[in-house]
């Protein structure tokens, strides 16, 4: 009752104009920042620092929460119509959506992706307004051991998760611990790695790190596509609504998609880009016609596009109860939200349950305006991939310098940014994962700090990481995290060379 | 796989490790609780670790694979990000003496012009009115102190 009654005021503070506009303005930006292939929800998010400052937090996660949404529903256009996933999470809809565009029906397979995108993300919104306040309420009881102990286990699963390589995810998500460091000591007030630079006695600040890692980084990626030019959508669209045939076809993968990519959601470290493969391959594999998948079937874009959407509202279960992000645009917004002084965890669901509220009304909202936004804008929005990047890429700099200046207005801010671009640049060319240095960065206080305070208690005991059932729960899963990879790995390989055994 | 990078970043990482963990064994230590070199130097030792084995693994890659297998760099692709980052770079620089509004029109010129653009009068409309739209935004409506014109 409760809950129903947070809703009811969630939506009403929802319908504000001002945080309604923003939320429009949150997916509109997302579906257009989405579809490009190349710019991914994170980068998105970046680009609303400047203009989130001066939202209360209600608005702020409203339209952080839009972006995602949007973004995470705009890969499937440029997915559909120039075979180019938008982001990593809607590569499975590629190998369905493009054919059945190829074959001239453009429409069809944007108005399923629509559809199948509306219900994965209503399935989440649902999963996030029940699970979360039973799950925060479990973190509540959590002391320095715990906290300690999900640092530890936040950082190992998106190490592992990020990356193809866990060696080099954990790398950076050191690295990222290491520069967490830097700067006057929070307990002892003791200055760390200075080497007496002014600058970095208040040690570095997450917003240019984040402009710098996230946002210039993929535009020096991009750098060379832009230069030489892009594909352009040619086909026509018509035929968006689907047909009644089509919808019979696209229930079951449309329920099973939404409940898989939303429960993989809610294990941080997984996300999108692992969930439309498991639903796409799943559906698949359960199929009377196999053969036919590849040709552009209905089922072949609906499983992954609900279970990319869906991933949505599971990543932002973790996020809101434990600070811990599900995925690397929620990463980014965790950043994005202690910016604005908003701490997610489960505090949040005491100090600021009207901002939660707020939240969960808006995001199933928000379902039924990409539905409006998708079904009405299916011809607007392929113009969007037809934008010159040349022009762009230019004022995506700009956002981007703005976005660091406007911290604390002070070009120091921006050129750091341009600095961690540069080495951003570097780590994605060489496959060295970005979100595991920001969440380093974020979790190496929380780590620290939890650490003394453990040691202050036990006595200098260091047994008391596994002094409760749950701290233990998470060093467990930590060490799993780790070593299943390895694992996998060496069970291919042990596979691969039985099989050429046996051919031999 | 990038042996060669990956070998040359194991090494440096052992070096960088190795140098940061003397200078926070050099930081005061305390009787209860955490010292303010004590996290930084359980970081450090596992960066080295890691160092270590990344070291090892692509030192076995380099001596393993083809160099079919081996990813080259564009050095072609390299030129025009280096142009890129001294472009920003300078803009950042000179910003705070020239001010956003004097400013941002060459910039964004520059810009259009590295990612490949030539059609200059399009080039300068399109300068002119962003650089005017993103000062209006930010200055009049978001209220940001954007940097002025301080040179004299």
């Amino acid at each position: 009752m409760e809950l129903l009654s947070g809703l009811l005021a969630g939506l009403f503070q929802t319908l504000e104009p001002w945080t309604f506009l923003m939320m429009l303005v949150g997916l509109v930006g997302g579906i257009i920042l989405g579809a490009i292939p190349g710019m991914t929800g994170s980068m998105g998010i970046i680009l609303l620092l400047p203009l989130i400052y001066h939202l209360d937090f209600g608005a702020a996660l409203v339209t952080l929460a839009a972006m995602f949404c949007g973004a995470m529903y705009g890969g499937s256009i440029s997915a559909v119509l120039l075979r180019t996933p938008g982001h990593p999470s809607a590569a499975a809809t590629v190998l369905d959506g493009y054919p059945m565009a190829d074959r001239g029906e453009a429409g069809r397979a944007l108005g399923l992706a629509v559809i199948a995108s509306v219900c994965g993300g209503l399935v989440s919104g649902v999963a996030l307004v029940l699970v979360s306040p039973q799950l925060a309420r479990v973190a509540l009881a959590f002391r320095a051991p715990e906290y300690f102990a999900l640092a530890i286990f936040g950082l190992t699963i998106i190490a592992s998760a990020t990356s193809k390589n866990t060696l080099k995810g954990l790398i950076v998500g050191f690295l990222g611990l290491f520069i967490s460091t830097v700067g006057a000591d929070e307990i002892w007030g003791v200055t760390r790695f200075t080497f007496d630079l002014r600058f970095l006695v208040a040690g570095l600040s997450l917003l240019p790190v984040l402009v710098g890692l996230f946002a210039f980084s993929q535009i020096f990626f991009d750098l060379s596509k832009a230069v030489k030019g892009e594909e352009r959508v040619t086909q026509v669209i018509r035929n968006i609504i689907p047909s009644r045939t089509d919808v019979k076809r696209i229930v079951l993968p449309i329920i099973v998609g939404s409940i898989l990519g939303t429960t993989i959601g809610i294990i941080p470290g997984a996300g999108g880009a692992i969930a439309c493969f498991v639903s796409y391959d799943l559906i698949r594999r359960f199929h009377r016609n196999k053969d036919e998948w590849g040709t552009g079937v209905p089922e072949g874009i609906a499983a992954p596009e609900s279970a990319n959407n869906g991933t949505t509202g599971g990543a932002l279960v973790p996020l809101l109860t434990l600070g811990i992000p599900g995925d690397a645009v929620t990463a980014v917004m965790l950043g994005a939200l202690m910016l604005i002084g908003l701490r997610p965890g489960p505090m949040l669901f005491i100090a600021h349950l009207d901002v939660v509220h707020t939240l969960f009304a808006a995001f199933i909202l928000m379902q039924f305006l990409v539905l409006i936004l998708g079904l009405g804008g299916t011809k607007i929005w392929p113009r969007v991939l037809n934008t010159p990047r040349n022009i762009l890429m230019p004022m995506i700099i700009i956002a981007c310098f703005l976005g660091a200046y406007t911290l604390a207005n002070n070009v120091n801010d921006a050129m750091t940014a341009l600095i961690f671009g540069v080495v951003g640049y570097f780590m994605r060319k060489y496959d060295y994962p970005a979100p595991p240095m920001i969440l380093g960065l974020i979790l190496g206080p929380m780590a620290e700090d939890n650490l003394n305070r453990g040691f202050l208690v036990s006595g200098n005991d260091p047994m008391f990481i596994f002094a409760s059932p749950i701290s233990t729960t998470f060093i467990i899963l930590s060490v799993i995290a780790l070593t299943l990879p390895l694992l996998a790995k060496l069970w291919r390989q042990v596979q691969t060379s039985s099989w050429k055994q046996t051919d031999e | 796989m990038y042996p060669k990078v990956d070998l040359s970043i194991g090494l440096a990482l052992i070096v960088f490790s190795a140098v940061g963990y003397s200078i926070a064994d050099r930081m005061r230590e305390v009787e209860l609780g955490i010292g303010p070199g004590d996290f930084p130097k359980v970081i450090l030792a596992v960066l080295l670790v890691l160092g270590v084995i990344l070291t090892g693994h692509s030192y076995y890659h380099l001596r393993k694979e083809t160099n079919a297998d081996v990813k080259k760099f564009e050095k072609s692709e390299l030129k025009h990000v280096v142009l890129l980052v001294l472009c920003v770079a300078a803009y950042i620089r000179m910003v705070v003496i020239f001010g956003f509004l004097l400013l941002t029109p060459f910039f964004l010129f520059a810009l259009m012009r590295i990612f490949g653009l030539r059609k200059w009068i399009k080039m300068g409309v399109i300068s002119v009115v962003a650089t005017a739209i993103i000062y209006v935004v930010f200055n009049e409506w978001l209220l940001a102190l954007l940097p002025r014109f301080t040179l004299f």
